[in-house]
């Protein structure tokens, strides 16, 4: 199944309806399987786009349109949000006691019926999992006990277990050292295709190199919606972060 | 690390042998099993009774404490320190006081789900507004709980004349003797309510991820916690109006089992709760009862005592 394209049309999005985030209506479109990153100033609205991308509370007004999908995201039941939507928020919350494994196989909870129980096959499909994402040496440990680098993997893992078709990841580099934000964007990149990602990010090298599609937000306005040639061609960068070079 | 089932298990067995023994009348372990004596009437009619009430009580308080604290993200939570135990004994006490019900009769318990319901509104409302978070949540609990003590306080220095032998043993929370038949129905009703908690539980994992992602699993945050406040509150007003508010096994319970077992889920953490959670009420009692006999200690004081520095070693020398 090819990866769903997402039709945003006239969004409206903040925290209430006196004072949204943005002055003009949003129109845009993200292309299926592409790996497409939102940037911008903080508080230029980037965690609440994302989190309106899913039909949450901040999608004012609009509509959000999901691959073949007729209605608009807000209607969906939150069943429904599970079989589409993966995501990694800018903080995750997690319970610093509990272990790894279980943490992970919380991803397969849409499908599970009542008990709880996991199928054969997504038990050897966790098994192969783990075992690509590296994370087998963690399994056994508790969250705490991790590094916040090793946790957000963990996170991360969490979001690309879950099946779903698209993932919307806020900031997945913060806290990472240099290293690991450079493999966090590789293994994004070898993801992509299968599902429709959407990542904000302050990463503004890691955009250019990786990503497919940019959208720039800037104060109150959508400055930019195309492809990473012509976000570089038309210097888009200069005119939102003026003090980078 | 593999033996810690072994270890739970023999406590578990040891306490259940050791806690009818204990009381003011010491009995005889060949005349239980001869009907007529007064050894076999303590044993089946008072102390039987009294272990499948307490160990019942200590399950539902240690499985309801873990629900809540998985239900607000924060450890602190529980009934008894959102006020929600204290709720239900202002509406029971405001039963009795003004409209003659006995503690624990039907309307009496409308009285006090009916308050515990009312904050519990006001404390979702305050929870979907912009300002909560996970801790402030708790401190308007808090401050809830302090203010509806204050009404109890001032109730019952209204009618004094009951201080003491009456309405204050609600405060500290107590054990009741209970009739043989109440008792069994106490002990299935407790097992029962374990049982459901546990069947539908899944969508509280998620709820521990937040409940942004947590809609991503498939889980409605608000209804999901509407729901297990309204089922579990009713369950605490029952509990309240049988024992008075009894604070620490919720609060502490469920939180040594995090530590010590590492529940895969929230399905083991209710049932390791909940079995630890009835066998410390029962050692608890236990002791309560054989310090001074025949004085009877208010079991709440006991469980902190015993439980306080339990807990806070744990805090200290667990992970």
């Amino acid at each position: 199944m090819k990866a769903p394209t997402i039709k945003i049309k006239s969004l409206m999005i903040g925290y209430s309806h006196e004072s949204p985030l943005n002055e003009k209506r949003w129109d845009l479109e993200i292309g299926g399987g592409t790996l497409t990153a939102v940037i911008g100033p903080n508080g230029s609205g980037k965690t609440s786009f994302l989190r309106a991308l899913m039909g949450a509370e901040t999608l004012l007004s609009g509509e959000v349109l999901v691959g073949t999908e007729a209605e608009s995201v807000e209607s969906w039941t939150c069943k429904k949000i599970s079989r589409f939507f993966s995501y990694l928020p800018q903080e995750s919350l997690f319970d610093s006691l509990q272990e790894t494994e279980s943490y992970l196989k919380l991803a397969f909870l849409p499908r599970q019926g009542l008990l709880g129980r996991l199928s054969t096959d997504d038990i050897s499909q966790f098994d192969n999992f783990a075992a690509e994402f590296e994370l087998r040496a963690y399994l056994k440990k508790r969250l705490q006990d991790l590094s916040s680098g090793e946790r957000q993997r963990v996170f991360l893992g969490r979001v690309f277990l879950q099946p779903s078709q698209v993932v919307l990841l806020d900031e997945p580099t913060n806290h990472l050292d240099p290293n690991v934000v450079e493999k966090t964007w590789a293994l994004l990149k070898s993801k992509k295709n299968k599902k429709t990602m959407i990542v904000a990010t302050h990463d503004l090298s890691q955009v250019e190199r990786h990503c497919d599609s940019v959208i720039v937000f800037s104060g109150k306005d959508l400055l930019f919606s195309g492809s990473v040639s012509e976000y570089q061609g038309r210097q888009i960068k200069r005119l939102v972060f003026p003090l980078t070079y | 690390m593999k033996h810690k089932p072994v270890v739970l298990v023999a406590l578990s067995l040891l306490v259940l042998v050791m806690v009818p023994w204990l009381g003011s009348e010491s009995i005889s372990f060949f005349e239980i099993f001869t009907p007529g004596t007064l050894s076999h009437r303590i044993f089946w009619d008072l102390r039987i009774p009294r272990l499948l009430v307490t160990l019942s009580l200590g399950g539902v308080l240690a499985s309801i404490g873990g629900t809540y604290q998985s239900l607000f993200r924060n450890p602190l939570c529980e009934p008894y320190i959102l006020g929600i135990s204290s709720a239900v004994l202002l509406g029971l006490v405001v039963a009795e006081t003004f409209f003659h019900q006995k503690i624990g009769s039907p309307l009496s318990l409308l009285f006090g789900l009916g308050l515990a319901l009312l904050l519990i509104v006001l404390l979702m409302a305050f929870s979907s507004s912009a300002k909560a978070s996970s801790d402030r949540v708790i401190l308007f609990g808090m401050g809830a709980n302090f203010v509806l003590s204050a009404l109890l306080f001032l109730l019952l220095s209204f009618q004094t004349k009951s201080v003491g032998g009456g309405t204050l043993k609600w405060f500290f929370g107590f054990l009741p003797w209970l009739e043989t038949k109440e008792a069994i129905e106490f002990f299935f009703g407790g097992i029962l309510f374990l049982f459901l908690l546990m069947i539908f539980s899944r969508p509280i994992d998620a709820l521990r991820l937040g409940d942004s992602v947590a809609r991503t699993l498939g889980v409605s945050p608000f209804v999901t916690r509407n729901i297990y406040l309204v089922f579990t509150s009713i369950v605490v007003a029952i509990t309240v109006s049988v024992s008075g508010t009894i604070g620490f096994v919720g609060l502490v319970i469920p939180q040594v089992c995090r530590i010590v077992f590492c529940p895969a889920s929230m399905r083991c953490l209710l049932a390791q709760s909940f079995l630890l959670g009835a066998l410390f009420l029962s050692v608890a009692d236990g002791i309560s009862r054989s310090i001074v006999p025949p004085f009877e200690f208010p079991v709440g004081v006991i469980t902190t005592l015993l439980g306080g520095p339990l807990f806070l070693l744990t805090l200290w020398k667990g992970p």
